[in-house]
């Protein structure tokens, strides 16, 4: 496998342990740019620490990352945040800001400051803002705000990056059924403009839906990894999860569902 | 949206910083005759007009406004690094170890022999109490940790102030040092001036140096290092700015407490709740609290001037009560 093949970002043997433990173990793991990857698995299996990794937000303890064939430990910090914007399971708001404010912090990596703003900046944080639908919400305070109100928020700060690469822990996790499907289809339209696209996702059905490749962990190594149809099947998903799952096919759509013991 | 432009809030805040520096200038109970004060200055006459304007008005006004600034400023750097809006020097105790680093160079007469030995102390004195409560609070620590251990470092750096003035053979060191460390602008020269505004401004610059990683920490540190903002440069930074300039002001002011804690809470909901956009505004309005607090001893009626850190104390403690008490009423301190 050539290291400098392909665009996106390519992990190659990446290893991490925390406290003595193995978390990732000399994984390979391809995001290809274009697409959108879905990084599925039990919990602690990993998926967020890879993510951390391919962000280049922390060193691996061995392997490396490479984004469009360049090392990414090798690029300054604020490049790497320009290129790869990451998005966290958990980002708490310490302040009351207002919504277009938490939006217009993923302008920091170009130099913007939330008290100075380039016209690209007010451009791009405009452009978030009306895609994920969130202009009610740019006025408002966000400690009035719901959960599923600020993980949209969350949502148009990693997209008014305008990164080439967009890794997103768990976004759908607090969002209604409508909202999901909306952020999902966001992500895939930035993978239609040749963005690479990862996300954590627990919900297989939206992964068989959204996703053009799934990677499946598992203690910290990949079970499975390839198109969507091929990956989501009941045997793979059984054997990672330790549940009965049935398949089903809607429009097409493959659909796994976990039915019990 | 609410909020104003920060240009404009400067520009306001920048002019009552400029009529408080006149009133300070104007106000006092020595009969004094400001035109009169002025024309002798610029005529180079050592009247008592000129004395009183050169050598004890204008040194106290503009030790109010640097001293204001400095803490106004890294109040609200603190509070941004420590994402709690009780961070503050006074409270956290690193003014006090501060006031313990310039009482050892008053103790060993360092202070005597250099002149810059005296802010010297002071920023070895803040930067010991900055480094350990960054290092045992961590970066996002809780009301209760920080004011446990903003009580800690102030009880040892007030034991150790108490204990090397009891060393001292000096029976009047005990009472001037005491009354130094309550603080004040009085009997200040501009001597004085020049020693701690370089040190203010120094540290000023590193603070501002650090507005961007506070804005990125407001969504946690892991999104700050997402964003390419290093939390651990951005505490250093802010460790490094708020050492230089809350060493030099107490160094040559005393503890001039809460001033810190007011002056960000104050200008918050005029800059949206921005941390790096309540910097300066924060030290605006830190000067003007001091010199209002200044100007404020003086017509005060009392036999003898309040030392100024009591009258900050007056004002600040009931603020810090209050923001206590919404912190427990919404069972959070973070949203205030």
């Amino acid at each position: 496998m050539a290291v400098d093949g392909g665009t996106g970002l390519l992990g190659r043997g990446l290893a991490r342990r925390l406290a003595g433990r193995i978390v990732l173990d000399r994984i390979d793991v391809a995001i290809p740019g274009g697409a959108v990857t879905a990084l599925v698995g039990p919990n602690g299996a990993g998926k967020s620490t890879l993510l951390r990794l391919l962000a280049g937000i922390d060193r691996p303890d061995g392997g490396q990352t490479t984004l469009d064939g360049v090392h990414v430990g090798g690029l300054g910090a604020r490049e790497r945040a320009r290129r790869i914007a990451h998005m966290p399971q958990v980002a708490p708001v310490h302040w009351p800001l207002v919504g277009r404010d938490v939006v217009a912090l993923g302008r920091l990596p170009h130099g913007a400051s939330l008290d100075r703003l380039s016209a690209d900046d007010e451009h791009a944080v405009a452009c978030a803002i009306a895609r994920t639908d969130t202009a009610s919400l740019a006025g408002r305070r966000v400690d009035t705000l719901s959960a599923g109100e600020t993980a949209r928020l969350m949502l148009a700060r990693a997209l008014a990056t305008g990164a080439d690469a967009l890794l997103a822990d768990e976004p759908v996790a607090s969002l209604d059924p409508a909202r999901q499907i909306e952020a999902l289809a966001l992500l895939r339209s930035e993978a239609g403009r040749g963005v690479a696209v990862a996300v954590v996702l627990h919900d297989l059905a939206l992964a068989g839906r959204f996703a053009d490749h799934v990677v499946v962990l598992t203690a910290g190594r990949v079970a499975a990894s390839g198109a969507a149809r091929d990956v989501l099947m009941p045997a793979t998903l059984e054997a990672v999860y330790g549940v009965r799952f049935v398949l089903l096919d809607i429009d097409g759509v493959p659909v796994p569902v976990a039915v019990g013991r | 949206m609410s909020g104003v432009s920060s240009s404009r809030l400067l520009v306001v805040l920048a002019t009552f910083v400029a009529l408080g520096l006149v009133a300070s200038v104007l106000i006092g109970p020595a009969g004094f005759a400001f035109g009169q004060a002025l024309t002798d200055v610029a005529a180079g006459r050592e009247s008592t007009n000129a004395i009183v304007l050169l050598e004890i008005r204008l040194p106290r006004a503009l030790l109010a406004v640097i001293v204001g600034a400095a803490l106004g400023m890294t109040g609200a750097a603190m509070q941004g690094l420590l994402r709690n809006p009780l961070a503050e020097p006074g409270v956290t105790g690193i003014a006090a170890c501060a006031a313990f680093g310039a009482v050892v160079a008053f103790y060993f007469g360092l202070s005597g022999r250099l002149a810059v030995g005296l802010p010297l102390a002071g920023i070895a004195g803040a930067a010991c109490g900055a480094v350990a409560l960054v290092a045992i609070t961590g970066r996002d620590a809780s009301v209760a940790t920080l004011i446990l251990v903003g009580a800690a470092l102030n009880a040892l750096a007030g034991a150790a102030t108490a204990l090397v003035l009891g060393l001292s053979p000096n029976p009047y060191a005990f009472y001037e040092i005491g009354l130094w460390l309550m603080g004040g602008f009085t009997d200040r020269g501009l001597d004085h001036v020049a020693l701690a505004a370089p040190c203010v401004l120094a540290g000023g610059i590193a603070l501002w140096m650090a507005r961007r990683g506070l804005d990125a920490l407001a969504l946690g540190e892991e999104t700050a290092r997402g964003l390419g903002e290093d939390p651990t440069r951005t505490g250093w930074l802010v460790v490094a700015g708020g050492a230089l300039a809350v060493g030099g002001a107490v160094a040559v002011a005393g503890v001039v407490g809460f001033v810190g804690l007011m002056a960000p809470h104050a200008v918050r909901p005029f800059v949206r709740h921005r941390p790096g956009a309540s910097l300066l505004p924060s030290a605006f309005a830190g000067a003007i609290l001091a010199l209002l607090a200044d100007i404020a001893v003086r017509v005060l009626p009392s036999g003898r001037e309040l030392p100024l850190g009591v009258m900050t104390a007056l004002i600040g403690a009931p603020v810090l009560i209050r923001i206590a008490w919404q912190a427990r009423r919404s069972g959070s301190a973070t949203w205030l």
